[in-house]
Parts: C-alpha cells; sequence; structure tokens
C-alpha cells in the first residue's frame, strides 16, 4: 500500500539572482512496510527531495510545481499550519548529524517529550511514551538515558534517541537523510538491523537516502538513482545490481571495488564531472559523460521508460550498449 | 628494504576526561614499494599514528624510523631531510589548500622552500606537477573553490609529490570525495606508486578501498594493532574477533552477497580511549571473551609461518 | 598636516584590500554593491570631501570673529549661519570634521598596530606570551571604556595627539582579542597543519598563510573603532577635555550651543548632524566590509 507518493516535484534555490533547478521533475513512490533507497551523488538533489516533502527547504529554496501525497493527502496543498500538524506526526526526518540534531542543553528525555507535546500528548502519556520509545531503539536503562544531557552519550546512542524522538509519534513515513554516514561501521550495522526491525514493526514507510551503494544493497526494497536534479533510474534492489539500466547506475556500481576481486586493476572511472546546474545542456544531462551514448541523447532530454525491471531516463537499451 | 619501521609507538593526550591512550604500544613496519593499509574505527588511534610519522605531534614513547630517519629525534638539517623523505596528503581536499591562494602558487611555494626549482623553473615544474595528477596546467591560476573536490585532492597529492618524497601518507584521501570521484583517485595513486616507486601508508574505515589497493593490512583497535598480515588474508579470512566483526559490518554493494550473509552485530559502543577495559581491549564486545581475555592483554604474535600477526588468546 | 587614508594601509602585513580572487569582484566593488556599504562609502565620502576642503582653506576662516552678524541663521553669505562670535559655522564644522578624522584616524592606526600584531603574536605563538597579554587586556577591559578614555586624556593634557593616544590606548585590548581569535582557528586548519608537514618556517606559516586569512574581522573592527572613536573625541570636547578654543571641535560647538537653543538651533544642529553621519556611516561601511568580506557571500 503507497504511503508517499512525489509526483513530478520541481524545486529551486534562489543563487545569485537566479533560480537554480535542483529537483527537475522527480517521482517516486514508498509503501508501507518498505525502505527505498535515494541515491545520488552532490548536486543531485536528493537532500532537496527530501526537505521538500517536509516543507523543511531553506531560505531562498521553493517547490515550485509537483505533488506530495502521503497517504492520498498532497502536502504541498495543505496550509502551513496543516502542513505543520503532518510534520513529525505523520511524516518524520532524521539527519546525518545526530549532535546537531539534539539540543545541547536539554535532557534527552526532555526532548522526546517536547516534540509528544508538540501534538497535544503531554502528563504521564509523555512520560511512559518517551521510555518506552528509548527502549524501542534498543537503549538499555530508559529512565538514565532520558535523564541525559546528548553530550554524555555516544554517536550510535544519539542516534537512537533521534530515531526515538522520530519514532515516538508513530509516524507514517520516516525520511532519513545519511544517517549512518558519519558513524563507525559496526556501529552502522546496528543502526541498520534497527531501523531495520523497526520499519517491519511499525509498518514504516522509510526513504532512506545515501550515496553508499552497500548500504543499499543491504537494507532497500528498492532503489532511486538521482543525477542532476532528476531520477535516472528506479527499480528493485536486486534488479538494479544485477542489470542496471542506465549508464550512470552502471558506472557508478562497476567504480566500487568488489571484495570479491582476485586480480586488481585500475577501477573503471567515469571521465567529467557532475553537470552546472546553471547551464544545463538541452539534452541527458550525463550525455557528456556517458560512454554509450548515442546522437539522440544530447537532443532531448530521456522521459522514464519501462525496460528490465527498471523505470529508467535512457534512450539507448542495454543491448545496444557498445 | 625496510622504509618505515615504528616500534612500541606511545601517544597519550592529558584532557578533562582523564589520559586518553590514543596510541598505546603499536608495533609495524612497511617495505619498500609496499603499501599497507591501516584500518580501525573512531579512538583506534590510525589518525594519530599519521600524524607521529610526519611529526606534526612528538611521540611519547617508541621509535619511527623512516627512510633511515629517526623522526622523533630529527632536528635541524636532518628534519628537513625527513620533509624530503615522507608527506601527508589529508583527508579533506578543501581545507589542506589555503583558499586564498593560487594553486600554481601553492604548489611554486613548496618547491622555492625546498630550494627545488628556481626562477623560471618553478612554473616549468609546477606544470610538470600537474600533469603528473593528471590536470591541467590551467587549473595553476585557479582558486581551491574553483576546483571540484576529486580535483583539490589531486592538488594535494601533487603538492606531497613536489618535494619527491619516498613515502606518502595517505589519511582517508577519498573518503571526502564522491562515490564516482573516487575511482579516479584511486587509480592515480596506483598509478603514481608503480611510477615513482612510492610507499604507501594508506589510512582508511573503507576496507573496500583498502582491499583494493594494499599489500598488508594492518587492523587497529583502541591505540593497538590487533591483526596484520598480507590483504587477502587479513580481508578475506580474518582471525581476530574484531576483525571479523569489522567484516560482517561493512556493506557490499551486491544485495546477493547481503542476503546471503549471516551476520553477528557487534553489540556495545565503540569504546572510550580514556578508559580502556583491562585485559584484552575488545574483550567486552567479543563474543569469545573468556577468563583470561579479561585479566591479561594479548599480544601480537605470529601465526604458523606466515607473516600474520594476531593479538588473541583464542585464535 | 598630513592624512594618509586608508589606515591600513600602513599596517603591514595586514593585507587590505583582499586579494582578487579570479571571476570575484574587488573588494571595493563588492562593498558598494551591499546596499549599506554603498551608503556608509557616500557618506563618509562626503565628509573626507567637506575636511580636506577645510584643509585648503575653502571657504570663510573658521577662527575669524565678527562683532557684528553674530548667531545669524543660514544665510547666502553663511551657509549654516554663524555663532556667538560672529563665527562661520559652516567652515567650523568641516574643520571639526578634519580634527574628528584626525584624531579617529591616528588612535585607530595605533590600536590597529599595537593590538593586531599582539594578538596576532600572541594567538600563534601561545603559551607565556598569550598568558601575559591576555592578562593585560583582562585588566584594561575592566576600565569602563569612557572613563577610562576621560581619565587618560586628563593625565595626558591636551592636544589632538594625546587624545588619539588615550583613545588608542582603550581600544588596544579590542583589536587584541578580534585578532587573537581568528588567528586561533586558522592555526588549527588543515592548510596550515599541510604547511607543517611540508617544513615551512613558523614565520613563514604566521605571516604567509594564517595573517592573510584573519584580515578581514579586522578590517572590519577598523571601521567600527573609527566610528567609536569619532564619538568619543566628541564626547571629550563636549566635556572640555579635548581640542581646546579657539580650535573648532564638533564636541565643543555642540556644548556651546547648548546656551543658544533653540533660538539659533543652527549652532547646534549643524555639528551634531556631523557627529551622527560620520559615526552612522562608519558603521554602514562595517556592515559592507563585513557582507563583502564573509567567505559565504564569494560568488563562483
Amino acid at each position: 500500500m503507497t504511503v508517499l507518493q512525489i509526483e513530478d516535484l520541481h524545486t529551486v534555490v534562489r543563487s545569485g539572482g537566479r533560480d537554480l533547478p535542483v529537483v527537475r521533475g522527480v517521482s517516486l513512490s514508498v509503501d508501507a512496510g518498505e525502505i527505498v533507497g535515494l541515491v545520488g551523488e552532490s548536486g543531485s538533489g536528493k537532500s532537496f527531495t527530501a526537505l521538500s516533502v517536509l516543507g523543511l527547504l531553506p531560505a531562498g529554496a521553493r517547490v515550485t510545481s509537483g505533488r506530495i501525497l502521503v497517504d492520498g493527502e498532497d502536502l504541498l496543498a495543505l496550509r502551513e499550519r496543516d502542513r505543520r500538524t503532518r510534520r513529525g506526526g505523520t511524516v518524520a526526518m532524521i539527519y546525518q548529524d545526530p549532535m546537531t540534531a539534539l539540543n545541547p542543553l536539554m535532557t534527552v528525555g526532555a526532548q522526546i517529550a517536547e516534540g509528544l507535546r508538540a501534538h497535544g500528548i503531554r502528563g504521564a502519556e509523555a512520560k511512559s511514551r518517551t521510555l518506552a520509545a528509548i527502549e524501542e531503539v534498543g537503549l538499555p536503562k530508559p529512565d538514565r538515558i532520558a535523564r541525559s544531557y546528548p553530550h554524555r552519550l555516544s554517536g550510535g546512542q544519539r542516534q537512537r534517541v533521534v530515531i526515538a524522538t522520530a519514532l515516538a509519534l508513530r509516524p507514517r513515513v520516516l525520511i532519513a537523510d545519511e544517517p549512518t554516514t558519519a558513524l563507525d561501521v559496526t556501529i552502522q550495522q546496528q543502526i541498520l538491523a534497527l531501523v531495520d526491525e523497526l520499519r517491519a514493526s511499525h509498518d514504516l514507510a522509510v526513504l532512506w537516502i545515501t550515496h553508499d551503494l552497500g548500504v543499499v544493497a543491504r537494507i532497500a526494497a528498492r532503489v532511486a538513482v538521482m543525477y542532476a536534479g532528476r531520477v535516472a533510474e528506479q527499480a528493485g534492489t536486486r534488479e538494479l545490481f544485477a542489470a542496471p539500466q542506465h549508464p550512470y547506475s552502471a558506472a557508478l556500481l562497476a567504480s566500487i571495488p568488489s571484495p570479491t576481486d582476485t586480480v586488481r586493476g585500475p577501477l573503471p572511472q567515469i571521465g567529467g564531472a557532475p553537470p552546472d546546474l546553471t547551464a544545463l545542456p538541452p539534452g541527458c544531462p550525463f550525455e557528456p559523460r556517458c560512454v554509450h551514448r548515442e546522437s539522440a541523447c544530447a537532443a532531448t532530454e530521456p522521459e522514464p521508460v519501462r525496460r528490465g525491471g527498471s523505470d529508467t531516463a535512457c534512450l539507448v537499451p542495454r543491448e545496444r550498449w557498445s | 628494504m625496510t622504509m618505515i619501521e615504528v616500534t612500541d609507538l606511545v601517544r597519550h593526550y592529558r584532557t578533562a576526561d582523564g589520559v586518553v591512550r590514543a596510541v598505546d604500544g603499536v608495533t609495524f613496519s612497511v617495505a619498500e614499494g609496499e603499501t599497507l593499509g591501516l584500518v580501525g574505527e573512531s579512538g583506534c588511534g590510525k589518525s594519530t599514528t599519521a600524524k607521529l610519522l610526519v611529526a606534526l605531534e612528538r611521540a611519547d614513547a617508541g621509535r619511527i624510523v623512516v627512510d633511515g630517519i629517526d623522526v622523533n629525534a630529527a632536528r635541524g638539517g636532518e628534519a628537513r631531510r625527513l620533509r624530503r623523505a615522507i608527506q601527508l596528503v589529508f583527508q579533506d581536499p578543501y581545507a589542506s589548500l589555503n583558499p586564498r591562494r593560487r594553486i600554481a602558487a601553492t604548489l611554486a611555494e613548496v618547491l622555492t622552500v625546498h630550494g627545488l626549482a628556481r626562477g623560471a623553473g618553478v612554473a616549468k615544474r609546477v606544470g610538470e606537477l600537474l600533469e603528473m595528477v593528471g590536470l591541467p596546467p590551467s587549473v595553476g591560476d585557479r582558486y581551491p573553490h574553483q576546483l571540484s573536490g576529486g580535483q583539490r585532492q589531486r592538488v594535494g597529492i601533487a603538492r606531497a609529490l613536489a618535494v619527491e618524497p619516498r613515502v606518502l601518507v595517505l589519511d582517508e584521501p577519498v573518503s571526502a570525495l564522491d562515490v564516482s570521484v573516487r575511482a579516479e583517485v584511486m587509480n592515480l595513486l596506483a598509478s603514481l606508486r608503480e611510477k615513482l616507486g612510492l610507499t604507501y601508508l594508506f589510512i582508511s574505515h573503507d576496507l573496500g578501498m583498502v582491499r583494493h589497493l594494499c599489500d598488508r593490512i594492518a587492523v587497529m583497535y583502541l591505540g593497538k594493532v590487533v591483526e596484520n598480515g598480507d590483504w587477502r588474508a587479513v580481508s578475506d579470512e580474518p582471525l581476530h574477533p574484531y576483525t571479523r566483526s569489522l567484516h560482517d559490518a561493512v556493506p557490499v554493494a551486491d544485495p546477493a552477497v547481503e542476503s546471503g550473509r549471516t551476520r553477528r552485530t557487534l553489540t556495545g559502543e565503540v569504546p572510550d580511549p580514556a578508559a580502556p577495559p583491562p585485559g584484552c581491549r575488545f574483550h567486552p564486545r567479543c563474543p569469545l571473551a573468556e577468563d583470561t581475555c579479561r585479566t591479561t592483554e594479548p599480544l601480537l604474535t605470529p601465526r604458523g609461518d606466515t607473516d600474520r600477526e594476531v593479538a588473541c588468546h583464542l585464535v | 598636516m598630513t592624512q594618509e587614508m586608508p589606515p591600513a594601509a600602513t599596517v603591514a602585513p595586514v593585507a587590505l584590500p583582499a586579494p582578487r580572487t579570479a571571476g570575484q569582484p574587488s573588494l571595493p566593488r563588492r562593498v558598494v554593491a551591499d546596499r549599506n556599504g554603498l551608503i556608509g562609502v557616500v557618506l563618509i565620502g562626503i565628509l573626507v570631501l567637506v575636511a580636506l576642503a577645510s584643509l585648503v582653506h575653502l571657504g570663510q576662516d573658521p577662527l575669524a570673529q565678527h562683532r557684528t552678524g553674530q548667531l545669524t541663521g543660514p544665510s547666502a553669505a553663511h551657509w549654516l549661519g554663524t555663532d556667538q562670535f560672529g563665527r562661520d559655522i559652516a567652515a567650523r564644522v568641516a574643520a571639526g570634521i578634519f580634527a574628528s578624522l584626525r584624531v579617529a584616524v591616528a588612535s585607530v592606526a595605533i590600536a590597529t598596530v599595537v593590538g593586531g600584531l599582539l594578538g596576532v603574536l600572541s594567538g600563534f605563538a601561545g603559551g607565556v606570551l598569550d598568558a601575559v597579554v591576555g592578562r593585560l587586556t583582562d585588566v584594561l577591559f575592566a576600565f569602563p571604556a569612557t572613563l577610562l578614555a576621560l581619565a587618560l586624556v586628563a593625565a595626558l593634557g591636551h592636544g589632538w595627539f594625546n587624545t588619539a593616544v588615550a583613545i588608542a590606548v582603550v581600544y588596544t585590548p579590542i583589536f587584541v582579542r578580534v585578532s587573537r581569535g581568528p588567528v586561533l582557528t586558522v592555526r588549527e586548519s588543515e592548510y596550515v597543519k599541510a604547511g607543517q608537514v611540508l617544513g615551512f618556517s613558523r614565520s613563514r606559516l604566521l605571516f604567509r598563510h594564517v595573517l592573510p586569512n584573519v584580515s578581514a574581522p579586522i578590517a572590519v573592527q577598523v571601521a567600527l573603532a573609527l566610528s567609536w572613536a569619532i564619538l568619543t573625541e566628541a564626547g571629550l570636547s563636549f566635556l572640555g577635555l579635548g581640542t581646546q578654543p579657539p580650535n573648532p571641535s564638533l564636541g565643543l560647538m555642540v556644548s556651546d550651543a547648548r546656551n543658544f537653543f533653540p533660538d539659533a538651533w543652527w549652532t547646534l544642529l549643524f555639528p551634531a548632524l556631523a557627529v551622527v553621519v560620520a559615526v552612522v556611516g562608519l558603521n554602514l561601511l562595517g556592515d559592507g566590509l563585513r557582507n563583502a568580506l564573509d567567505p559565504r557571500s564569494v560568488q563562483r
């Protein structure tokens, strides 16, 4: 059952007196109990997509068109007052740096309770739900954790607290923007396992943003790969890794060393550089760097087509790749 | 010939929370032309080891010998020779370049300070350095903020190579770069190693990259080396329980592999280097821990007749 | 008396204006692009021109007294009117502006050089030097600024240079602090560490790498210090401690004008306005400088 549906989202950022298109027609969906990985590099627009969903774009950025449906309700059509109740309550977000996500001057328990209070839950119920949330994220002695200040906790503990805060209100959708990138790999593993469990127990729809394809392979059921503000390819995780239909996804996967390599030659590299969003070429944005390009690619920007289990924005099917 | 010899290296920091034993008795060596990978998580001491090797900090005890020079004791002329022998490539390519200097000026400064070029020769050598790292000469006129992350990192490598060192310490050289750019920088490092006969100390938390570039791998935990050996052995058949947990924890970009894995998730937190556990430092999180582990610290000892060393009572 | 402007140009090696980064407009242009900076530049520009005009004796003689025509309002002959001695107020205001600027520039120049140098050295070297300088600045900070200036002027005696020295002493600790902070931060930057690993000497690191990157906050502080200096000089003269009669001074003019207000309002309004314009102009210039030097506003 689809919980989150992003339809043809367009977001711009004001820079140097002009509007820079950072999200240029992104469509994707997340079902209940499913983790969708959103992969992209810097400048791909993945973070802006996430921030657009919650209406938390920085000053100078705004959504120009599109719909964001949560349980059928278009968040962009709501008034800010109504959108604010959805924030946290229906759609929650967690970020990369748990230290800046937590107020250093408040105990952790107070911060979770504050989130509850903003949605009308107070007093004894707030307290019990706070402790339950802390316990649910695998932190022992929830009472002691609740009375601790953030700086007394480790990075992994803090990120768990952030997740507890997000889930205390029982949202339908969780958007996670690189939440494990700053963590040690053994701690990352704990957090990934935790989120996967919570996804199942809460029937959460999770949009997981990352640049780490290994994380995607581990927890995501479906993947969307973004490039230059658009979704280049969207597919089930297995399908994408087994047979990527977009040259960018293929190149990205090829450039990562495999742990089963016995011969260690040069890694396949992608030439060129990501495009300048102020001066996008008329055709496919990946075309200048694409090794499989054809003459039609520079003319018009391809729309997504269904091919080999993926929705891919590419004119050249795999069979024709050189 | 041994290019780097580190013996019982110790570096402690005095902080408000107590003494942080960042590096607490580390021993390893790197042969000429070899690449040693140093892996570990936060608090293991790999970054501190890097700083000690290039004399950014002074060790409290132990010995470091690089290309025959005693790093801790080097003064005056010896210190200058040391700067020409070993150099460091930093993790953050933006922060490691002076933002107000053009690239050519940054590179030229190194050449003039060490007397490696004069007058018109400076510009020529700067051009050669840029070419060596695959950058066009026009990059010299630019400022760091006008370059991409990958280009900046190449400049960082060029700057380190300007003194014609024998050894490069690479501190997470690709971690701050986009995924698609990492491959080209790794390829550059591999080809430079071949062309110039360099010795590398490659520090990273990315086991995939370490496995790809290194001849040998040393695993660090809480200021000590817990396992050391050939790249294939340590990466594919780890012996130490920590190395195995690390190996299990690293996500692999292949869903078939991922779903097929049995994984023991390591419980507990990354430990506090100011209060290391008694006995084996890993014992609180170790699935195999026994009584000896809690009381006696295991020494790094060879296993069989291979060059593999492990610090564990049980394997 | 000759003047050299801007004062920071006499202060090497603090780099001002900042080196042009390719593709970016020059610093003066960036300051002017900022609205506050533009207004500030215009206001100060006008004041400087007026002060220079008084230097070359354009217009009336500020000291010439007339038996007739005392306390007359603005007219064709005397654009801003005359004071109680029949002296031309326009000429006196112009000369007063010059006097204020002279004191301000001299005092800030001294404070910048001494304070900036001490701050940079103590931040870079640390240790005993840092501790000693720190305690000295703490002592100076303990005194309320204006009172300290007052006490120093009373002790040093009259004359514009003594006033400048007094103000400089009060402002030096501020420059020490403003220059020390950024030095501490920049000193820890990776590019400074890279320089260490590459074998650069400490003096090279200090002068060629640390200093150019801390000039921005110092520059902003210079503008603000100038505005405070003008206000303080006016205040001291108002109390009779600065420039002595019959030399023109804005503060003194305001003080004397109190007796004739509100009938001869022009005797109070114009000198007061001059002080306001100077202070506001310098503050806006400081804002413009700060916005122009903010690395986040760098255009790519």
